[in-house]
């Protein structure tokens, strides 16, 4: 009894003991497989149907995409060895590879593609709403079969960025055979892909194993066996990563990093991410459906803008891992170029606009958040940096689905987070879908002709600089004229693993491409 | 005594159905909805209608609970809307760790729980009583999730003895069990030692332990015979009441140590609206703490001579009426 | 059962608080509690609440000093002023929902207990079917249902735990019901709401008082789980489960940031547990004392 009662008082400096100690079993090295820790599990794993940072880790494993993109987002072959473009921009001509063959063994040809393009887009009769994929496939019209290993994609405008959303992680190629033989719902219980893994069983809520594909044309992964694990609580996953029982665990939060990079065992992987999060508000402007009560009057979204300190906000939320931003494209994406900070911290204009608006003296509200960390804890400073100008704020948490349900289509919520990550580096997509009328991630509640314009040139213009200016004229009617958003910071994308593991790459995109890792 | 049984059984069906129709409304008339939820929300209204369609969600609500209940009478739970499984083949992976976690915990707290309670009142103020109610004490009063991150980091990290979650790969062995059935019956088992202890004292000092002692039996079995029948009673009523915090338990337990049982499955079912998959865990649950309270108070009556008594005697009088 | 003999009052509960004031733990429990609602009455004057809120970007993470007594948190906020607010959420839901629990029992477990048969089986058919779902996960689907808050959680907390007093007055009710005083009123034509006032509910006060300490200490425990999983108190409200939750990413390099809302919670429920038995043994003066 004695004895448990001094493990019990032992625990409680268990928190802060270092004992390091030997943590990993000897002789381990060489293992043949690979336990892979996520924060939850993806929706869908057949390509395109889920989007997101965990879907996208699932899809890098199982499927390719025509073409993929380098570091400096130059394209580079993956199924397609080549392309070329008609004069008039409007088709793309695919040369496949001929070696590739799906994991049930067929070989992967133009008939493939063409289906897998028209499935992702909505134009089979029998899945009109496409996948998540289809926000991708602007203006696509058609592919046309030339030969076996031969696609011609038709599209009806000229749009910039086609060829870099074709590399899409989420524009995976699916096997036309197998999809239509077993049906989408049968196909998402045992997805298909060329990829360098192939999908085996998944346990609902707990985990999904892969194995690798013997046939990969680009060369068999080194470790056979990849097992993602589920992992609902990620300071227990940490753990579980220390003592060797997760080989590596993506997203774990920045406040882990000392632990992580203090072990002779962990490697910290950290990369900037295309993330960004911004503060949203209900504007009700040029909609029917009406705003929030306090911020459809724009000078009090201006005094919010004001209000926030975006370095401080920048380095609590995110524990000094993000940047602060001014600009809604991400840096190095097409389409960029640097913004002023159109409202910077000045808590006596935010004061005097918020009376301007006729509230002296504040008002009460609710900024609304969901439980996901990086919602949440940048909701949780906003309340402080709010409550300086006398702003009564507060959070409340939603579960997720009715959080999205009041930011895209209840339109009953005051202020919020909102978060995107592009995947693909053109300004066009973060900004034509959140600020087009109608976009379906339009959080902010609005309509504006002349930005819908702006961004609908812009978007069919392929001569960079005057794309960069148009882009620009979009941001100040968002950032300047309107206070639409306030733009906070980037995130980085973080990802622990064992030291043992060679050739793993911070990935900007949470695309870690396991395939390319070896013990 | 048997119909007595029957009687309670049959009562456990209007308290399943009451529990299921408060859940299945809960789950429907909260914001969001499912079909979208699934999707996606760039998902066209199209494809929403037809999953709603397909999910039979336009009906009103009085005929979908009904329908569900029609289906759980013949057996079917229903398919799950996340995972598109059937909820009965997916209960059936995760009832069996769900059950092993509770019996083990509730074996702990009888097998662990009851002989220390004992042990201490016997040997009321002695240094052992002492610090095993110190260390019950400690136990009861710890938050339980507090409580699985420290020893967590103690056993897995700086011991190297338990592993700190439930393998994915490879066999899960005793030593996975440890950490999650500790957190799991800790607190339970440390209340039980407290209340068998009172309990038993009570048994001590009265009447008919004196005069068994009187009558010179021996202290073994004035202990073994005499007090421990007594005090069974209402220790096994509270392992019975306590179960439903067990149950409440197991959910957290299994959402921080990562094993694959009812709890988490529920947790995550209502979070994504997936009515069918959480109807069946609720169902499951509520069955379970149904089951063991009815067997509670079976014990309870066939144990206790006053009980009997009083329901035979309350039966002659509805005889009578 | 001499527990159901009628009593002078005052002399009887004179008896019990001096019995209970033998019981050193049992006053040293009390204590601990009163400090702490000390602690939560007088929180104003002991930190202001703006320390609470007010985060501080330059103040991140400061170990426990003389400035910051518990250091402050990843916002840069004071941890010690958090602390003693958050007994403020902490105690009073804790201590809250169960009197609002022990009201609604009463009540509802003497008119079982009373009139007996078809009102009796129908309560206890509804009694059974909340205690068939495990508070926490009552307070998950009303958190669902209703989103999260104080209010809320109150009602979700006080509803899971109706049943357990309904079930002690239920019990008290039978036992001395068929006592030959209460026969005797009920003979004389006594009303019944005077016989439950007068009669039963002050007979039921000992086990009930007992119950909710012990009760109150659970329920501390379930609110601060309940925050573990984010269906808890939203922040930046300082309920000391929110805190420990908030913190638990930063326990490994900053230990006392968990610790300390940690010890706050194992000392009220250590408090209330002692207080319970305290009572438990007062009332029931055959449990103390030697073996004879």
């Amino acid at each position: 009894m004695s004895i448990l009662i001094i493990l019990v008082l032992s625990l409680f400096g268990a928190g802060c003991g270092s004992g390091a100690g030997d943590l990993r079993v000897s002789g381990e090295a060489g293992k043949d497989y690979l336990v892979f820790g996520i924060s939850q599990e993806p929706k869908y794993l057949t390509a395109g149907r889920s989007n997101g940072q965990i879907p996208n880790i699932l899809q890098t494993q199982m499927y390719n995409n025509l073409i993929s993109l380098d570091e400096e987002g130059n394209c580079r072959p993956e199924l397609a060895e080549s392309w070329s473009v008609s004069e008039d921009g409007l088709t793309y001509t695919f040369y496949l590879r001929k070696d590739v063959r799906f994991h049930n063994g067929e070989p992967m040809t133009a008939e493939d593609v063409a289906f897998s393009l028209d499935y992702h887009a909505g134009k089979l009769a029998d899945y009109p709403g496409g996948t998540q994929a289809k926000s991708f496939l602007t203006y696509y019209d058609s592919a046309e079969i030339l030969d076996d290993y031969t696609v011609a994609v038709h599209y009806t405008d000229v749009y910039g960025p086609t060829l870099p959303c074709l590399a899409d992680v989420i524009v995976g190629i699916l096997p036309k055979k197998a999809f239509l033989e077993m049906g989408q719902d049968l196909f998402e219980a045992s997805p298909i892909g060329t990829g360098p893994y192939r999908f085996v069983e998944s346990k609902p809520g707990t985990s999904m194993e892969l194995l690798a594909n013997e046939v990969y044309f680009d060369g068999v992964p080194a470790i056979p066996h990849l097992i993602f694990s589920v992992c609902s609580d990620m300071d227990a996953a940490v753990i579980a990563l220390e003592s060797g029982e997760l080989d590596f665990l993506a997203g774990p939060s920045v406040s882990y990093r000392e632990i992580v990079e203090g072990s002779p065992w962990l490697t910290w992987y950290c990369a900037d991410s295309p993330g960004q999060a911004w503060i949203v508000f209900n504007t009700g402007l040029g909609t029917d459906r009406g705003g929030s009560r306090f911020f459809s009057d724009l000078r009090v979204r201006q005094a919010v803008a004001f209000a926030v300190d975006q370095e401080e906000l920048t380095q609590m939320a995110t524990d000094g891992s993000g940047k602060p931003v001014t600009s809604l494209i991400p840096e190095g994406f097409a389409g960029y170029s640097p913004m002023p900070d159109y409202y910077p911290k000045d808590a006596d204009q935010a004061r005097s606009l918020l009376a301007e608006a006729g509230y002296p003296d504040g008002f009460s509200v609710k900024v609304r958040t969901i439980t996901t960390s990086t919602y949440y804890k940048l909701a949780e400073v906003l309340t402080g940096q709010l409550r300086e100008i006398g702003i009564d704020a507060s959070l409340e948490v939603l579960e997720a689905g009715a959080y999205w349900a009041s930011l895209m289509s209840d339109y009953d919520y005051d202020i919020a987070i909102g978060n995107y990550t592009a995947t693909t580096p053109d300004a066009d997509i973060p900004l034509m879908q959140h600020y087009a009328t109608g976009a379906y991630l339009n959080y902010s509640n609005h309509s504006i002709m002349e930005l819908d314009q702006v961004l609908t040139e812009a978007r069919g213009e392929l001569e960079e600089e005057k794309r960069v200016k148009l882009y620009r004229r979009a941001m100040e009617l968002i950032l300047k004229e309107n206070c639409l958003v306030v733009p906070v910071c980037s995130f980085a994308v973080t990802g622990a693993g064992d030291s043992r593991l060679k050739h793993v790459e911070a990935a900007p995109y949470s695309d870690w491409k396991v395939y390319q890792w070896t013990w | 005594m048997l119909r007595y049984g029957g009687k309670r059984l049959l009562a456990l069906i209007p308290v399943i159905l009451g529990i299921t129709f408060v859940i299945f409304a809960v789950l429907n008339y909260t914001p969001g909805d499912p079909a979208r939820l699934l999707l996606g929300f760039n998902a066209t209204e199209e494809s929403v209608e037809a999953l709603r369609r397909e999910w039979k969600l336009d009906d009103p609500f009085f005929v979908r609970y009904v329908r569900y209940l029609g289906g759980v009478i013949q057996g079917d739970l229903g398919i799950s809307w996340r995972y598109g499984v059937p909820v009965a083949k997916e209960l059936a992976v995760r009832i069996p760790n769900t059950l092993r976690l509770a019996a083990i915990s509730v074996l702990i707290m009888i097998l662990i729980g009851i002989p220390m309670g004992l042990i201490s009142a016997v040997k009321q103020y002695s240094l052992l009583d002492h610090l095993m109610l110190f260390a019950a004490l400690l136990l009861t009063s710890l938050p339980t999730f507090w409580l699985a991150l420290m020893m967590m980091i103690k056993f897995s990290l700086e011991l190297r003895w338990l592993p700190a979650s439930m393998p994915v790969y490879g066999a899960v062995t005793w030593k996975h069990w440890v950490l999650p059935v500790f957190m799991c019956a800790a607190n339970l088992t440390a209340s039980l030692v407290r209340t068998a202890r009172s309990h038993m004292l009570e048994v001590i000092r009265s009447d008919f332990v004196r005069t068994a002692r009187a009558k010179g039996a021996t202290e073994f079995r004035v202990i073994a015979y005499h007090a421990l029948r007594n005090v069974m009673m209402p220790v096994v009523t509270l392992v019975g009441i306590n179960f439903n915090l067990l149950m409440g338990g197991t959910v957290i337990t299994e959402q921080v140590f990562g094993v694959s049982g009812v709890g988490s499955l529920l947790i995550s079912s209502v979070r994504t609206k997936d009515v069918p998959m959480a109807m069946g865990c609720i169902l499951f649950i509520a069955v379970m703490i149904g089951l063991v309270n009815l067997a509670v108070d079976y014990f309870y009556v066939l144990v206790t001579p006053r009980l009997r008594s009083r329901y035979e005697k309350k039966k002659r009088k509805e005889a009578g009426a | 059962m001499k527990r159901g003999r009628p009593f002078r009052k005052r002399g009887r509960w004179q008896a019990v608080w001096r019995r209970f004031c033998r019981n050193r733990l049992a006053v040293a429990g009390l204590v601990l509690l009163l400090f702490l609602i000390g602690a939560a009455v007088f929180a104003p004057a002991i930190a202001d609440y703006e320390r609470v809120i007010h985060q501080d970007s330059a103040n991140r993470l400061i170990a426990p000093c003389a400035a910051y007594p518990f250091g402050t948190d990843a916002y840069g906020r004071d941890l010690f002023a958090r602390v003693i607010w958050g007994s403020r959420y902490s105690l009073s839901l804790g201590i809250g929902s169960v009197l609002a629990a022990m009201l609604a029992g009463a009540v509802i477990g003497s008119a079982a207990g009373f009139y007996g048969g078809r009102t009796d089986s129908m309560i206890m058919r509804l009694i059974d079917m909340i205690m068939a779902i495990p508070g926490t996960l009552l307070a998950i689907t009303i958190a669902a249902a209703l989103g999260t808050g104080v209010g809320n959680l109150m009602i979700a907390m006080s509803i899971s735990q109706i049943p357990t007093f309904a079930r002690v007055v239920r019990s008290v009710v039978w036992t001395i019901a068929s006592e030959d005083y209460v026969e005797a009123a009920k003979t004389y034509g006594s009303k019944t709401a005077r016989l439950i006032t007068r009669q039963i509910w002050p007979n039921a006060l000992g086990p009930l008082i007992v119950q909710a300490s012990l009760s109150m200490a659970q329920a501390v425990l379930t609110i601060s789980s309940l925050s573990f999983i984010g269906l808890g108190i939203p922040a930046p409200s300082p309920e000391w489960g929110t805190i420990l939750a908030e913190n638990k990413s930063y326990m490994r390099m900053y230990g006392y940031l968990c610790t300390i809302p940690g010890f706050a919670i194992l000392l009220s429920v250590i408090a209330l547990n002692l207080i319970g038995d305290g009572l438990r043994d007062a009332l029931d003066p055959k449990l103390s004392g030697p073996v004879r």
